[in-house]
Protein backbone atom coordinates (compact mmCIF):
# COMPACT_ATOMS: atom_id res chain seq x y z
CA UNK A 1 0.00 0.00 0.00
CA UNK A 2 1.51 3.32 -0.92
CA UNK A 3 1.67 6.55 0.98
CA UNK A 4 -1.36 8.01 -0.78
CA UNK A 5 -3.57 5.09 0.23
CA UNK A 6 -2.45 5.57 3.82
CA UNK A 7 -3.39 9.22 3.67
CA UNK A 8 -6.82 8.49 2.21
CA UNK A 9 -7.60 5.75 4.69
CA UNK A 10 -6.52 7.88 7.60
CA UNK A 11 -8.70 10.74 6.39
CA UNK A 12 -11.74 8.48 5.94
CA UNK A 13 -11.29 6.91 9.33
CA UNK A 14 -11.08 10.33 10.97
CA UNK A 15 -14.19 11.55 9.19
CA UNK A 16 -16.31 8.64 10.35
CA UNK A 17 -15.13 9.17 13.87
CA UNK A 18 -15.82 12.84 14.03
CA UNK A 19 -18.79 13.47 11.80
CA UNK A 20 -20.47 16.67 12.69
CA UNK A 21 -23.39 18.77 11.45
CA UNK A 22 -23.84 20.77 8.29
CA UNK A 23 -22.11 23.98 7.38
CA UNK A 24 -23.44 27.27 8.50
CA UNK A 25 -23.08 29.92 5.85
CA UNK A 26 -22.03 33.43 6.65
CA UNK A 27 -24.49 34.63 4.06
CA UNK A 28 -28.07 35.35 4.84
CA UNK A 29 -30.79 33.96 2.59
CA UNK A 30 -33.37 31.22 2.49
CA UNK A 31 -32.86 28.57 5.03
CA UNK A 32 -34.05 27.23 8.35
CA UNK A 33 -31.41 28.73 10.60
CA UNK A 34 -32.64 31.97 12.04
CA UNK A 35 -30.11 34.79 11.91
CA UNK A 36 -31.78 38.09 12.90
CA UNK A 37 -34.95 40.18 12.83
CA UNK A 38 -34.72 43.47 10.88
CA UNK A 39 -37.11 46.18 9.82
CA UNK A 40 -38.62 45.76 6.38
CA UNK A 41 -36.82 47.59 3.60
CA UNK A 42 -37.94 48.04 0.06
CA UNK A 43 -36.70 45.07 -1.93
CA UNK A 44 -37.02 42.53 0.87
CA UNK A 45 -38.96 39.42 -0.03
CA UNK A 46 -42.46 39.75 1.39
CA UNK A 47 -42.40 36.00 2.06
CA UNK A 48 -39.90 36.70 4.82
CA UNK A 49 -42.14 39.09 6.76
CA UNK A 50 -42.67 37.82 10.29
CA UNK A 51 -46.29 38.63 10.81
CA UNK A 52 -46.29 37.80 14.48
CA UNK A 53 -43.37 40.09 15.25
CA UNK A 54 -44.74 42.83 13.00
CA UNK A 55 -48.08 42.67 14.83
CA UNK A 56 -46.37 42.83 18.22
CA UNK A 57 -44.26 45.87 17.35
CA UNK A 58 -46.58 47.75 15.01
CA UNK A 59 -43.89 47.89 12.32
CA UNK A 60 -43.09 45.46 9.57
CA UNK A 61 -40.23 43.14 10.39
CA UNK A 62 -38.56 40.53 8.29
CA UNK A 63 -36.77 37.42 9.49
CA UNK A 64 -33.34 36.98 8.04
CA UNK A 65 -32.28 33.37 7.84
CA UNK A 66 -28.90 31.78 7.18
CA UNK A 67 -28.75 30.78 3.59
CA UNK A 68 -28.97 27.08 3.10
CA UNK A 69 -28.60 25.55 -0.27
CA UNK A 70 -26.72 22.86 -2.05
CA UNK A 71 -23.36 24.22 -1.04
CA UNK A 72 -20.52 23.65 -3.41
CA UNK A 73 -17.24 23.09 -1.62
CA UNK A 74 -14.15 24.21 -3.50
CA UNK A 75 -10.77 23.23 -2.16
CA UNK A 76 -7.82 25.20 -3.50
CA UNK A 77 -4.42 23.68 -2.74
CA UNK A 78 -1.56 26.13 -2.96
CA UNK A 79 1.07 23.79 -4.37
CA UNK A 80 4.29 25.70 -3.99
CA UNK A 81 7.85 24.72 -3.13
CA UNK A 82 7.41 25.57 0.53
CA UNK A 83 4.96 22.68 0.85
CA UNK A 84 7.97 20.37 0.69
CA UNK A 85 9.22 21.69 4.07
CA UNK A 86 8.77 19.09 6.78
CA UNK A 87 5.53 17.11 6.57
CA UNK A 88 3.50 19.97 5.15
CA UNK A 89 2.62 18.24 1.89
CA UNK A 90 1.31 15.18 3.69
CA UNK A 91 -0.71 17.38 6.04
CA UNK A 92 -2.10 19.26 3.07
CA UNK A 93 -3.10 16.02 1.36
CA UNK A 94 -4.75 14.68 4.44
CA UNK A 95 -6.59 17.91 5.11
CA UNK A 96 -7.83 17.99 1.53
CA UNK A 97 -8.90 14.35 1.70
CA UNK A 98 -10.73 14.95 4.98
CA UNK A 99 -12.70 17.81 3.49
CA UNK A 100 -13.38 15.67 0.42
CA UNK A 101 -14.78 12.77 2.44
CA UNK A 102 -16.76 15.16 4.60
CA UNK A 103 -18.36 16.71 1.51
CA UNK A 104 -18.95 13.27 0.07
CA UNK A 105 -20.60 12.07 3.23
CA UNK A 106 -22.87 15.10 3.33
CA UNK A 107 -23.63 14.69 -0.34
CA UNK A 108 -22.29 18.12 -1.19
CA UNK A 109 -20.74 19.15 -4.45
CA UNK A 110 -16.97 18.98 -4.20
CA UNK A 111 -14.56 20.67 -6.51
CA UNK A 112 -10.80 20.59 -6.24
CA UNK A 113 -8.29 23.08 -7.55
CA UNK A 114 -4.57 23.37 -7.32
CA UNK A 115 -1.97 25.82 -8.51
CA UNK A 116 0.44 24.94 -11.27
CA UNK A 117 3.54 26.84 -12.24
CA UNK A 118 3.40 30.42 -11.04
CA UNK A 119 -0.18 31.45 -11.61
CA UNK A 120 -2.03 28.68 -13.47
CA UNK A 121 -4.93 27.06 -11.73
CA UNK A 122 -6.19 23.56 -12.41
CA UNK A 123 -9.84 23.25 -11.44
CA UNK A 124 -11.83 20.06 -11.63
CA UNK A 125 -15.55 20.31 -12.26
CA UNK A 126 -17.84 20.02 -9.23
CA UNK A 127 -18.91 16.49 -8.52
CA UNK A 128 -20.55 14.43 -5.79
CA UNK A 129 -18.63 11.35 -6.73
CA UNK A 130 -16.13 9.93 -4.31
CA UNK A 131 -13.96 8.69 -7.15
CA UNK A 132 -13.65 12.18 -8.64
CA UNK A 133 -12.61 13.52 -5.28
CA UNK A 134 -10.04 10.74 -4.78
CA UNK A 135 -8.76 11.36 -8.27
CA UNK A 136 -8.17 14.98 -7.33
CA UNK A 137 -6.17 13.93 -4.25
CA UNK A 138 -4.14 11.62 -6.45
CA UNK A 139 -3.41 14.48 -8.83
CA UNK A 140 -2.24 16.57 -5.89
CA UNK A 141 -0.07 13.70 -4.67
CA UNK A 142 1.64 13.48 -8.04
CA UNK A 143 2.59 17.15 -8.11
CA UNK A 144 6.24 18.10 -7.75
CA UNK A 145 6.02 21.58 -6.30
CA UNK A 146 9.68 21.86 -5.29
CA UNK A 147 11.18 25.02 -6.73
CA UNK A 148 7.74 26.51 -7.49
CA UNK A 149 6.40 29.80 -6.26
CA UNK A 150 2.93 31.28 -6.65
CA UNK A 151 1.53 34.61 -7.72
CA UNK A 152 -1.26 34.65 -5.17
CA UNK A 153 -3.29 37.52 -6.57
CA UNK A 154 -3.36 36.05 -10.06
CA UNK A 155 -4.56 32.76 -8.66
CA UNK A 156 -7.30 34.53 -6.70
CA UNK A 157 -8.38 36.47 -9.78
CA UNK A 158 -8.62 33.27 -11.79
CA UNK A 159 -10.57 31.62 -9.03
CA UNK A 160 -13.03 34.51 -8.99
CA UNK A 161 -13.52 34.21 -12.72
CA UNK A 162 -14.04 30.48 -12.68
CA UNK A 163 -16.38 30.30 -9.72
CA UNK A 164 -19.57 32.05 -10.80
CA UNK A 165 -21.68 30.39 -8.13
CA UNK A 166 -21.25 31.17 -4.49
CA UNK A 167 -19.28 28.43 -2.84
CA UNK A 168 -17.47 27.45 0.30
CA UNK A 169 -13.89 28.05 -0.75
CA UNK A 170 -11.23 26.36 1.37
CA UNK A 171 -7.82 27.71 0.59
CA UNK A 172 -5.10 25.38 1.83
CA UNK A 173 -1.62 26.80 1.95
CA UNK A 174 1.00 27.99 4.37
CA UNK A 175 0.03 31.69 3.99
CA UNK A 176 3.58 32.81 4.56
CA UNK A 177 3.32 35.36 1.77
CA UNK A 178 1.02 38.37 1.80
CA UNK A 179 -2.35 37.58 0.32
CA UNK A 180 -5.49 39.63 -0.17
CA UNK A 181 -8.63 37.52 0.04
CA UNK A 182 -11.05 40.43 0.46
CA UNK A 183 -12.64 40.24 -3.01
CA UNK A 184 -12.96 36.47 -2.79
CA UNK A 185 -14.52 36.71 0.65
CA UNK A 186 -16.97 39.30 -0.62
CA UNK A 187 -18.45 36.80 -3.04
CA UNK A 188 -17.75 33.44 -1.39
CA UNK A 189 -17.59 31.85 1.98
CA UNK A 190 -13.85 31.57 2.52
CA UNK A 191 -12.02 29.30 4.93
CA UNK A 192 -8.25 29.62 5.20
CA UNK A 193 -6.41 26.52 6.35
CA UNK A 194 -2.84 27.33 7.30
CA UNK A 195 -0.62 24.29 6.91
CA UNK A 196 2.52 24.87 8.92
CA UNK A 197 5.44 22.85 10.14
CA UNK A 198 6.54 23.09 13.76
CA UNK A 199 10.13 23.62 12.66
CA UNK A 200 8.90 26.49 10.55
CA UNK A 201 7.51 28.31 13.57
CA UNK A 202 10.29 27.28 15.94
CA UNK A 203 13.40 26.67 13.89
CA UNK A 204 16.21 24.99 15.77
CA UNK A 205 19.74 26.28 15.77
CA UNK A 206 21.89 24.48 13.19
CA UNK A 207 25.59 25.20 13.16
CA UNK A 208 26.42 23.29 10.02
CA UNK A 209 23.42 23.55 7.76
CA UNK A 210 22.96 24.59 4.20
CA UNK A 211 19.65 26.42 3.91
CA UNK A 212 17.77 25.87 0.69
CA UNK A 213 14.94 28.04 -0.54
CA UNK A 214 12.20 25.59 -1.52
CA UNK A 215 10.59 28.21 -3.78
CA UNK A 216 13.64 28.36 -6.02
CA UNK A 217 15.48 25.20 -4.94
CA UNK A 218 18.57 27.38 -4.60
CA UNK A 219 21.04 27.16 -1.74
CA UNK A 220 21.44 30.24 0.42
CA UNK A 221 24.47 31.49 2.29
CA UNK A 222 22.35 32.52 5.27
CA UNK A 223 22.69 30.57 8.46
CA UNK A 224 20.47 29.73 11.38
CA UNK A 225 22.01 31.29 14.43
CA UNK A 226 20.05 31.83 17.65
CA UNK A 227 19.91 35.56 16.91
CA UNK A 228 18.77 34.98 13.35
CA UNK A 229 16.04 32.66 14.63
CA UNK A 230 14.78 35.33 17.00
CA UNK A 231 14.70 37.84 14.18
CA UNK A 232 12.82 35.36 11.98
CA UNK A 233 10.26 34.52 14.65
CA UNK A 234 9.55 38.20 15.19
CA UNK A 235 8.92 38.65 11.47
CA UNK A 236 6.68 35.58 11.40
CA UNK A 237 4.66 36.83 14.36
CA UNK A 238 4.18 40.22 12.71
CA UNK A 239 3.12 38.55 9.48
CA UNK A 240 0.62 36.26 11.20
CA UNK A 241 -0.85 39.12 13.23
CA UNK A 242 -1.41 41.08 10.05
CA UNK A 243 -2.85 38.04 8.29
CA UNK A 244 -5.29 37.21 11.06
CA UNK A 245 -6.41 40.82 11.20
CA UNK A 246 -7.12 40.64 7.49
CA UNK A 247 -9.09 37.41 8.00
CA UNK A 248 -11.03 38.99 10.83
CA UNK A 249 -11.95 42.05 8.79
CA UNK A 250 -13.28 39.96 5.92
CA UNK A 251 -15.04 37.32 8.00
CA UNK A 252 -12.70 34.63 6.79
CA UNK A 253 -12.62 31.60 9.06
CA UNK A 254 -9.16 30.19 9.55
CA UNK A 255 -7.15 27.68 11.49
CA UNK A 256 -3.54 26.60 11.67
CA UNK A 257 -2.86 22.93 11.12
CA UNK A 258 0.41 21.29 12.07
CA UNK A 259 1.35 17.79 11.01
CA UNK A 260 1.03 16.62 14.59
CA UNK A 261 -2.51 17.96 14.95
CA UNK A 262 -5.74 15.98 14.80
CA UNK A 263 -6.76 17.41 11.47
CA UNK A 264 -10.44 16.55 11.68
CA UNK A 265 -10.71 18.18 15.07
CA UNK A 266 -9.28 21.40 13.66
CA UNK A 267 -11.63 21.18 10.68
CA UNK A 268 -14.69 20.55 12.79
CA UNK A 269 -13.92 23.69 14.78
CA UNK A 270 -13.50 25.88 11.75
CA UNK A 271 -16.57 24.51 9.94
CA UNK A 272 -18.84 24.45 12.97
CA UNK B 1 57.11 36.36 25.87
CA UNK B 2 58.52 33.74 23.54
CA UNK B 3 57.37 30.44 22.15
CA UNK B 4 59.10 27.16 22.88
CA UNK B 5 57.71 25.43 19.78
CA UNK B 6 56.84 28.21 17.36
CA UNK B 7 56.55 25.59 14.63
CA UNK B 8 53.10 24.74 16.00
CA UNK B 9 51.91 28.10 14.62
CA UNK B 10 52.06 26.54 11.16
CA UNK B 11 48.67 25.06 12.02
CA UNK B 12 47.09 28.49 12.59
CA UNK B 13 45.96 29.12 8.99
CA UNK B 14 43.87 25.96 9.29
CA UNK B 15 41.50 28.02 11.46
CA UNK B 16 40.18 29.50 8.21
CA UNK B 17 38.86 26.05 7.42
CA UNK B 18 36.17 26.45 10.04
CA UNK B 19 34.71 29.12 7.79
CA UNK B 20 35.65 28.07 4.28
CA UNK B 21 36.10 24.32 4.17
CA UNK B 22 32.95 23.18 5.86
CA UNK B 23 32.34 19.48 5.78
CA UNK B 24 29.27 18.50 3.84
CA UNK B 25 26.54 20.44 5.60
CA UNK B 26 23.07 19.17 6.31
CA UNK B 27 20.66 20.49 3.72
CA UNK B 28 17.56 22.06 5.15
CA UNK B 29 14.61 23.50 3.28
CA UNK B 30 13.77 26.79 4.92
CA UNK B 31 10.47 28.44 4.05
CA UNK B 32 11.15 32.13 4.47
CA UNK B 33 14.77 32.96 3.90
CA UNK B 34 13.78 36.62 3.41
CA UNK B 35 13.00 36.80 7.09
CA UNK B 36 16.46 35.75 8.14
CA UNK B 37 18.77 38.68 8.68
CA UNK B 38 21.63 39.07 6.26
CA UNK B 39 24.07 40.58 8.73
CA UNK B 40 24.60 37.28 10.54
CA UNK B 41 26.14 35.80 7.43
CA UNK B 42 28.93 33.41 8.39
CA UNK B 43 29.53 35.14 11.71
CA UNK B 44 27.98 32.44 13.69
CA UNK B 45 28.93 32.78 17.33
CA UNK B 46 29.47 29.08 17.81
CA UNK B 47 31.84 28.89 14.94
CA UNK B 48 33.78 31.79 16.48
CA UNK B 49 33.98 29.87 19.74
CA UNK B 50 35.27 26.79 17.91
CA UNK B 51 37.90 28.89 16.14
CA UNK B 52 38.93 30.40 19.48
CA UNK B 53 39.28 26.90 20.96
CA UNK B 54 41.41 25.87 17.99
CA UNK B 55 43.69 28.89 18.35
CA UNK B 56 43.99 28.38 22.09
CA UNK B 57 44.99 24.75 21.57
CA UNK B 58 47.62 25.73 19.02
CA UNK B 59 48.99 28.30 21.45
CA UNK B 60 49.12 25.54 24.06
CA UNK B 61 51.11 23.41 21.64
CA UNK B 62 53.46 26.31 20.85
CA UNK B 63 54.13 26.59 24.61
CA UNK B 64 54.58 30.30 25.31
CA UNK B 65 56.99 31.12 28.13
CA UNK B 66 58.35 34.09 30.03
CA UNK B 67 61.93 34.56 31.26
CA UNK B 68 62.01 35.02 34.96
CA UNK B 69 63.53 38.35 35.89
CA UNK B 70 66.56 37.18 37.79
CA UNK B 71 69.61 35.88 36.05
CA UNK B 72 72.66 34.12 37.35
CA UNK B 73 75.30 36.70 36.38
CA UNK B 74 76.15 37.80 39.87
CA UNK B 75 75.30 34.68 41.72
CA UNK B 76 77.72 33.38 44.22
CA UNK B 77 77.70 29.84 45.41
CA UNK B 78 79.06 26.40 45.07
CA UNK B 79 78.55 23.36 43.00
CA UNK B 80 77.74 20.87 45.66
CA UNK B 81 77.18 17.13 45.51
CA UNK B 82 75.39 15.36 48.30
CA UNK B 83 76.48 11.74 48.50
CA UNK B 84 73.93 9.94 50.63
CA UNK B 85 74.52 6.51 52.10
CA UNK B 86 71.51 4.23 51.69
CA UNK B 87 73.17 1.01 52.86
CA UNK B 88 71.25 -1.39 55.10
CA UNK B 89 72.73 -0.02 58.32
CA UNK B 90 71.03 3.36 57.70
CA UNK B 91 67.77 1.70 58.67
CA UNK B 92 68.89 1.55 62.31
CA UNK B 93 66.80 3.62 64.66
CA UNK B 94 67.51 5.20 68.03
CA UNK B 95 69.59 7.98 66.56
CA UNK B 96 67.08 10.68 67.45
CA UNK B 97 66.56 11.30 71.14
CA UNK B 98 63.03 12.62 70.61
CA UNK B 99 61.72 9.96 68.27
CA UNK B 100 63.44 6.65 68.92
CA UNK B 101 61.72 4.96 66.02
CA UNK B 102 63.13 7.29 63.37
CA UNK B 103 65.88 5.61 61.39
CA UNK B 104 69.21 7.23 60.65
CA UNK B 105 68.22 7.35 57.05
CA UNK B 106 64.95 9.23 57.77
CA UNK B 107 66.79 11.81 59.81
CA UNK B 108 69.54 12.17 57.20
CA UNK B 109 66.95 12.73 54.48
CA UNK B 110 64.96 15.15 56.60
CA UNK B 111 68.00 17.26 57.45
CA UNK B 112 69.38 17.03 53.92
CA UNK B 113 66.03 18.26 52.73
CA UNK B 114 66.09 21.33 54.94
CA UNK B 115 69.74 21.88 54.03
CA UNK B 116 68.87 21.69 50.35
CA UNK B 117 66.05 24.23 50.67
CA UNK B 118 68.48 26.83 52.03
CA UNK B 119 71.02 26.43 49.22
CA UNK B 120 69.45 29.17 47.11
CA UNK B 121 72.75 30.19 45.55
CA UNK B 122 74.16 26.73 45.02
CA UNK B 123 73.92 24.16 42.31
CA UNK B 124 73.25 20.81 43.84
CA UNK B 125 73.54 17.23 42.70
CA UNK B 126 72.52 14.07 44.48
CA UNK B 127 74.45 10.80 44.54
CA UNK B 128 72.96 7.76 46.20
CA UNK B 129 75.20 4.91 47.20
CA UNK B 130 75.15 1.49 48.82
CA UNK B 131 76.85 -1.49 47.19
CA UNK B 132 77.22 0.75 44.19
CA UNK B 133 76.59 4.42 43.51
CA UNK B 134 74.54 6.38 41.03
CA UNK B 135 73.72 9.98 40.26
CA UNK B 136 70.13 10.49 41.37
CA UNK B 137 70.09 14.08 40.20
CA UNK B 138 72.67 16.00 38.15
CA UNK B 139 73.72 19.53 39.13
CA UNK B 140 70.70 21.77 39.24
CA UNK B 141 69.44 24.95 40.81
CA UNK B 142 65.91 23.55 40.85
CA UNK B 143 65.89 22.94 44.58
CA UNK B 144 62.30 21.82 44.84
CA UNK B 145 62.97 19.32 42.06
CA UNK B 146 65.99 18.04 43.87
CA UNK B 147 63.98 17.76 47.07
CA UNK B 148 61.52 15.57 45.21
CA UNK B 149 64.31 13.46 43.79
CA UNK B 150 65.62 12.96 47.28
CA UNK B 151 62.37 11.20 48.14
CA UNK B 152 61.82 9.47 44.85
CA UNK B 153 65.27 8.17 44.05
CA UNK B 154 66.40 7.01 47.41
CA UNK B 155 65.35 4.60 50.07
CA UNK B 156 67.26 2.26 52.33
CA UNK B 157 68.82 -0.57 50.36
CA UNK B 158 67.96 0.92 46.98
CA UNK B 159 71.57 0.63 45.88
CA UNK B 160 72.38 -2.49 47.86
CA UNK B 161 73.19 -3.09 51.51
CA UNK B 162 76.98 -2.64 51.47
CA UNK B 163 78.89 0.62 51.48
CA UNK B 164 80.91 1.61 48.41
CA UNK B 165 82.42 4.92 49.54
CA UNK B 166 85.03 4.91 46.74
CA UNK B 167 82.38 4.60 44.10
CA UNK B 168 80.23 7.21 45.78
CA UNK B 169 83.09 9.68 45.60
CA UNK B 170 83.81 8.75 42.03
CA UNK B 171 80.19 9.29 40.98
CA UNK B 172 80.19 12.60 42.81
CA UNK B 173 83.30 13.68 40.91
CA UNK B 174 81.51 12.64 37.72
CA UNK B 175 78.58 14.81 38.68
CA UNK B 176 80.94 17.78 39.04
CA UNK B 177 82.78 17.05 35.82
CA UNK B 178 81.20 19.86 33.82
CA UNK B 179 81.05 22.40 36.59
CA UNK B 180 82.85 25.64 35.70
CA UNK B 181 83.06 26.97 39.26
CA UNK B 182 86.12 27.12 41.44
CA UNK B 183 84.37 26.05 44.55
CA UNK B 184 83.35 22.43 44.13
CA UNK B 185 82.23 20.50 47.14
CA UNK B 186 81.19 16.96 47.91
CA UNK B 187 79.30 16.27 51.13
CA UNK B 188 79.60 12.60 51.96
CA UNK B 189 77.15 11.18 54.47
CA UNK B 190 77.89 7.67 55.65
CA UNK B 191 77.48 5.47 58.71
CA UNK B 192 79.61 2.54 57.63
CA UNK B 193 82.91 1.14 56.50
CA UNK B 194 84.02 1.01 52.89
CA UNK B 195 83.35 -2.62 51.98
CA UNK B 196 82.20 -2.72 48.37
CA UNK B 197 82.84 -1.35 44.92
CA UNK B 198 85.74 -1.47 42.48
CA UNK B 199 87.16 1.95 43.28
CA UNK B 200 89.02 2.58 46.49
CA UNK B 201 88.34 5.77 48.44
CA UNK B 202 92.00 6.62 48.17
CA UNK B 203 91.95 6.66 44.37
CA UNK B 204 88.77 8.66 44.33
CA UNK B 205 90.24 11.24 46.69
CA UNK B 206 93.28 11.56 44.42
CA UNK B 207 91.07 12.43 41.48
CA UNK B 208 89.10 14.88 43.61
CA UNK B 209 92.26 16.53 44.74
CA UNK B 210 93.44 16.97 41.16
CA UNK B 211 90.23 18.64 40.25
CA UNK B 212 90.24 20.87 43.30
CA UNK B 213 87.16 19.34 44.82
CA UNK B 214 86.75 19.64 48.56
CA UNK B 215 85.18 16.71 50.34
CA UNK B 216 83.29 17.20 53.59
CA UNK B 217 82.59 13.96 55.34
CA UNK B 218 79.85 13.40 57.86
CA UNK B 219 80.03 10.24 59.90
CA UNK B 220 76.71 9.21 61.29
CA UNK B 221 76.40 7.24 64.52
CA UNK B 222 79.19 5.20 66.03
CA UNK B 223 80.11 2.35 63.71
CA UNK B 224 81.68 4.21 60.82
CA UNK B 225 85.34 4.25 59.75
CA UNK B 226 86.40 7.44 61.51
CA UNK B 227 89.99 7.33 60.36
CA UNK B 228 89.14 6.92 56.72
CA UNK B 229 86.55 9.70 56.85
CA UNK B 230 89.09 12.06 58.41
CA UNK B 231 91.71 11.09 55.84
CA UNK B 232 89.34 11.70 52.95
CA UNK B 233 88.50 15.17 54.30
CA UNK B 234 92.10 16.02 55.06
CA UNK B 235 93.50 14.93 51.69
CA UNK B 236 90.91 16.96 49.83
CA UNK B 237 91.22 20.05 52.03
CA UNK B 238 87.80 19.48 53.40
CA UNK B 239 86.56 18.84 56.88
CA UNK B 240 85.33 15.82 58.73
CA UNK B 241 82.40 15.93 61.08
CA UNK B 242 80.72 13.39 63.29
CA UNK B 243 77.13 13.30 64.13
CA UNK B 244 76.31 11.02 67.00
CA UNK B 245 72.70 12.12 66.98
CA UNK B 246 70.27 14.19 65.00
CA UNK B 247 71.25 17.36 66.85
CA UNK B 248 74.90 16.91 65.85
CA UNK B 249 73.88 16.33 62.25
CA UNK B 250 71.94 19.57 62.28
CA UNK B 251 74.96 21.45 63.59
CA UNK B 252 77.15 19.91 60.92
CA UNK B 253 74.84 21.07 58.18
CA UNK B 254 74.81 24.55 59.72
CA UNK B 255 78.61 24.61 59.62
CA UNK B 256 78.67 23.63 55.97
CA UNK B 257 76.11 26.37 55.41
CA UNK B 258 78.59 28.91 56.62
CA UNK B 259 81.39 27.91 54.25
CA UNK B 260 82.42 30.72 51.99
CA UNK B 261 80.58 30.90 48.68
CA UNK B 262 82.29 31.83 45.43
CA UNK B 263 81.11 33.35 42.15
CA UNK B 264 79.28 30.60 40.39
CA UNK B 265 79.52 31.37 36.73
CA UNK B 266 79.68 34.31 34.42
CA UNK B 267 76.73 33.35 32.26
CA UNK B 268 73.65 31.80 33.69
CA UNK B 269 70.85 29.83 32.21
CA UNK B 270 67.60 31.70 32.26
CA UNK B 271 64.69 30.49 34.20
CA UNK B 272 61.76 30.04 31.87
CA UNK B 273 58.20 30.08 33.13
CA UNK B 274 55.97 28.08 30.80
CA UNK B 275 52.55 29.62 30.23
CA UNK B 276 50.90 26.94 28.11
CA UNK B 277 48.42 26.12 30.83
CA UNK B 278 46.59 29.44 30.32
CA UNK B 279 45.52 28.96 26.70
CA UNK B 280 44.65 25.39 27.65
CA UNK B 281 42.35 26.65 30.42
CA UNK B 282 40.72 29.05 27.96
CA UNK B 283 40.16 26.18 25.50
CA UNK B 284 38.67 23.95 28.19
CA UNK B 285 36.34 26.72 29.41
CA UNK B 286 35.11 27.47 25.90
CA UNK B 287 34.62 23.79 25.19
CA UNK B 288 32.69 23.52 28.45
CA UNK B 289 30.49 26.41 27.34
CA UNK B 290 29.66 24.64 24.07
CA UNK B 291 28.85 21.38 25.82
CA UNK B 292 26.72 23.19 28.40
CA UNK B 293 24.83 25.05 25.65
CA UNK B 294 24.24 21.79 23.78
CA UNK B 295 22.76 20.22 26.91
CA UNK B 296 20.50 23.23 27.48
CA UNK B 297 19.30 23.15 23.86
CA UNK B 298 18.60 19.43 24.04
CA UNK B 299 16.67 19.87 27.26
CA UNK B 300 14.64 22.66 25.70
CA UNK B 301 13.81 20.42 22.75
CA UNK B 302 12.74 17.44 24.80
Amino acid sequence: MNELSHILIRAQKDIYRYLSGSNLSNFLGHGYDFAELVEYNIGDDIRDISWINSAKRGEIYVKKMHEEKDLSIVVVAMMEGRMMVGDKLETLLQTTASIGYLANHQNELFSGAYTMDKSALALMPPSKSKEAMEHYIKELYNQQPLGESIEYQQVITQLMERLPQKALVCIIGDFLDDIDLSSLAYKHDVVALLIRDRAEENPQYQSNAQLIDPSTNQASSKILTPRAIKHYQKKLQEHDDKLFEHFGTHRIRYTKIFSTDEIIEKLSKVFA
Amino acid sequence: MSLLYPIALILLPLAGCFIYCKNKPKEIYFSKLDWLPKSYLKFDRDRMVIIAIFIALILTLATPYLYSSYENHHKKGRDLVLALDTSGSMAQSGFDSEDKFKSKYDIAVELTQSFVQKRLDDNLALVIFGSYAYIASPLTYDLSGLGEMLHLMSSVGIAGDSTAIGEALFQSIQALKNSPTQNKVIVLLSDGVHNAGSISPKDAVEIAKKQGIKIYTIGIGEGYDKEMMKLIAKNSKGKSFDAKNSKDLKTVFEQIDRLEPSPLRSKGGLNAEKLHIYPLIVAILLLGYLVFREIVVQRAES
